[in-house]
């Protein structure tokens, strides 16, 4: 049984139809690129899943949770779903270990030592131990973006988003995002990103989707879509982004 | 019958600003209650508490207070309903207060982005723990300036309540010049402690400012 | 302007009041039974009302109001009042009796009754030699200074159409404004002007013209006409054995003249 089970949804923003008939599914372990010309939905779908949008028609499963269903437990969908946003949304009046914590003392209700061990943990695994008390605001972008990835996986979800998490960043800082991203890709996180790294997207991801004028327009291995795209719409895309 | 100005003169002074910051303090606990259930009537997701709570904040900001003190102490008593100086005043200024303080802190719940109420969802954090942990600690830290802001103006307006009755620091003032004859060192030395009050106030502004991590 | 707006205000109130209050005064027999009565006096207009050099209220009005506590028999409930709020509080029933060297008026009467006259002060235009004016129809583009809504406001505003009057919250003020050169004349009551020359021997204020004795009325609610009665009855009785003529000896230093009553 797949993971994630999207089935035939529909967006509109007013009257703008932004996801048209969309179907996918994702594999445990599986690790998913989104591309394509912004305004093609690939960042709507996305917040579909966790549900920060919610879709008018269409159904999707996530581990078992119908997360179009009017009575969906939301939090409980979100306790198993981490996203990490394009401009880090990092609590600025927390400090990064606080950051951490919140959610696990709040959400998972562990206590204040056990909350501080695990945000400590997952800290030092994006490299940034010695900025447990700093601020958000102290903090570069790069280094906001990796509290962020920590504070998503210290809630130990089953599934991440990653909406776009380099393009705020300055290009020099996009190295150690990538960077931790791929060790957590190593760990057999089951990942669902939208990029315009194309590199890495063909490095890390084993499969690319890409999508537009809100419809899934070409989806397969990550490689060879990327290197052989088989519709005009992908060549002049990936032609505009390489260049 | 002109005396001179005399330091027991500026103890009746300082007697009187007690009144200044009683009324002051009061209008602030009770203008805060009452304005922190205006700001969320005026936000909540249902229209007609949202035009109640807009109609009372236009009619309290659109009406001078020295009306609305006006009304409180001489209009009630037409009705029937007997009131005191002090319920006057304390209500008065209560009500001047929270429709402003309602309006800074809608202002400051707003300015509060959207991102950091989906950041708080996407953690699965009910609505009422997004508000409690996430929000409301940044709205308090923006809304520090312009409410401090707002005390001090305060502080100054309790003189209005000379008109029911109080002798308070500007009242006082004006007692003591009457009798004195010397308005520039009567006047001089309230100003002074119309200062003191306000200028702690601000010094309480920045502390708890410097304290603060908002968002950029 | 604010000020302005209190008077609309109150007018609309009273004019509520007059319409939907029932008689609230408390009558005579009222206030003996209470044993107590409300008095209102100024504590900013000398030598009616002022504080003294350990702010205890005095004053002719003062005097007064003990006077009037003590011949009925009653304690003395003083409140200091303002310009602004003294008839307001007769009309709503939170005083009895005011007492502030008030003026009467026909519009000022629509709201409270008056009594017979109890005191009367000279009042006059002051000023520097430079100024060469003997009669308030010659006042023009000279600047005077008055305390607002007083006795010397009314006498002015009518004796002198043209004058180029400047409204001050009180008599202090008003002096300020002179002594500053905000203003070229001062309109005040003798006695103050007086006082003003002999604390500071320098400052230049002549009489210009004398306007009227202006008498001073003691104001209270209206349909109390028990006490109205026996305060016209006081003060006819302390103009015939010469009290009130003593106690304007005392305050204004001069002795009262034959009043007509009310």
């Amino acid at each position: 049984m797949p993971l994630v089970e999207i089935s035939e949804i529909h967006k509109r923003f007013g009257t703008v139809e932004v996801l048209k008939d969309v179907s996918l599914s994702l594999d445990k372990g599986e690790i998913v690129a989104v591309i394509g010309r912004s305004g093609s939905g690939k960042s709507t779908m996305l917040r579909c899943i966790n549900a920060l949008e919610r879709v008018q028609a269409g159904r999707i499963v996530v581990d078992g949770i119908d997360v179009t269903a009017p009575d969906a437990d939301l939090n409980r969908l979100r306790q198993r779903v981490g996203m990490v946003f394009q401009s880090y949304n990092l609590f600025p009046h927390l400090t990064v270990e606080r950051n951490v914590m919140l959610a696990l003392r709040l959400v998972r209700k562990l206590g204040e030592d056990a909350a501080r061990d695990i945000a400590r943990q997952m800290v030092a695994k994006v490299g940034l131990a010695e900025k447990l008390a700093a601020y958000p605001d102290e903090l570069s972008g790069g280094q906001q973006q990796r509290v962020a990835i920590a504070r998503s996986l210290a809630m130990q979800p089953t599934l991440m988003l990653f909406d776009e998490i380099t393009s705020a960043l300055d290009p020099e800082l996009v190295g150690e995002v990538l960077r931790v991203l791929e060790s957590v890709a190593q760990e057999g996180m089951t990942m669902m990103l939208v990029t315009h790294e194309m590199n890495f997207a063909k490095n890390v991801a084993d499969r690319v989707i890409f999508m537009h004028e809100g419809r899934i327009h070409e989806d397969g291995p990550a490689r060879e879509t990327l290197l052989e795209p088989r519709t005009a719409e992908l060549r002049s895309f990936l032609s505009a982004v390489l260049h | 019958m002109i005396r001179e100005f005399s330091p027991a003169d500026v103890v009746y002074m300082l007697a009187a600003a007690r009144w200044t910051v009683a009324l002051a303090l009061f209008a602030m606990v009770g203008g805060g209650l009452i304005g922190m259930l205006v700001a969320v009537l005026r936000i909540v997701a249902f229209r007609p508490a949202n035009w109640v709570a807009r109609a009372y904040i236009n009619l309290i900001q659109g009406t001078p207070l020295l009306g609305q003190l006006f009304v409180f102490f001489f209009g009630l008593p037409l009705l029937g309903i007997q009131v005191g100086a002090w319920e006057a005043a304390a209500l008065s200024l209560s009500i001047y207060a929270s429709a402003f303080f309602a309006e800074i802190w809608r202002g400051s719940l707003q300015s509060v982005s959207p991102r950091q109420w989906e950041a708080g969802a996407a953690l699965g954090l009910t609505y009422v723990q997004r508000l409690t942990h996430v929000v409301l600690p940044q709205a308090v830290r923006i809304a520090v300036p312009p409410t401090v802001g707002f005390l001090m103006q305060l502080v100054k307006d309790t003189s209005l309540t000379a008109l029911i009755g109080f002798i308070e620091l500007t009242r006082a003032s004006q007692i003591i010049s009457a009798a004195t004859f010397a308005p520039l060192p009567v006047y001089g030395t309230a100003a002074a402690i119309y200062f003191v009050i306000c200028f702690s106030l601000s010094r309480l502004s920045q502390r708890l400012e410097k304290r603060s991590h908002a968002a950029r | 302007m604010l000020k302005h707006l209190s008077r609309i205000v109150s007018a609309v109130l009273l004019a509520g009041a007059v319409t939907v209050a029932p008689a609230l005064a408390a009558d005579l027999q009222q206030i003996i039974s209470a044993g107590k009565v409300r008095i209102g006096v100024p504590v900013d207009v000398a030598p009616f009302g002022s504080n003294d050099a350990s702010n205890q209220p005095v004053g002719l009005d003062v005097d007064m109001a003990n006077a009037i506590a003590k011949a009925l028999g009653v304690t003395l409930e003083l409140q200091q009042i303002t310009g602004a709020n003294r008839v307001p509080y007769l009309a709503t029933d939170k005083l009895d009796i005011v007492i502030a060297a008030m003026g009467a008026t026909p519009e000022r009467a629509l709201q409270i009754s008056f009594t017979s006259p109890y005191a009367a002060l000279s009042s006059g235009v002051f000023g520097p030699d430079s100024i060469a004016v003997t009669k308030p129809e010659e006042l023009t583009d000279q600047t005077v200074a008055v305390a607002r809504g007083t006795t010397q406001d009314l006498l002015l505003t009518k004796l002198a159409p043209n004058a180029n009057i400047q409204r001050y919250d009180d008599d202090a003020t008003a002096a300020a404004a002179f002594t500053s050169g905000q203003a070229q004349l001062l309109a005040t009551a003798d006695i103050v002007a007086k006082d003003m020359m002999d604390k500071n021997p320098a400052l230049q204020l002549k009489p210009k013209f004398i306007m009227e004795f202006s008498p001073c009325y003691i104001g209270v609610q209206q349909g109390a006409p028990e006490l109205l009665h026996w305060l016209n009855t006081y003060v006819h009785l302390g103009m015939r054995d010469g009290s009130l003529s003593a106690l304007s000896e005392k305050w204004i230093g001069t002795k009262l003249p034959a009043l007509p009553t009310i």
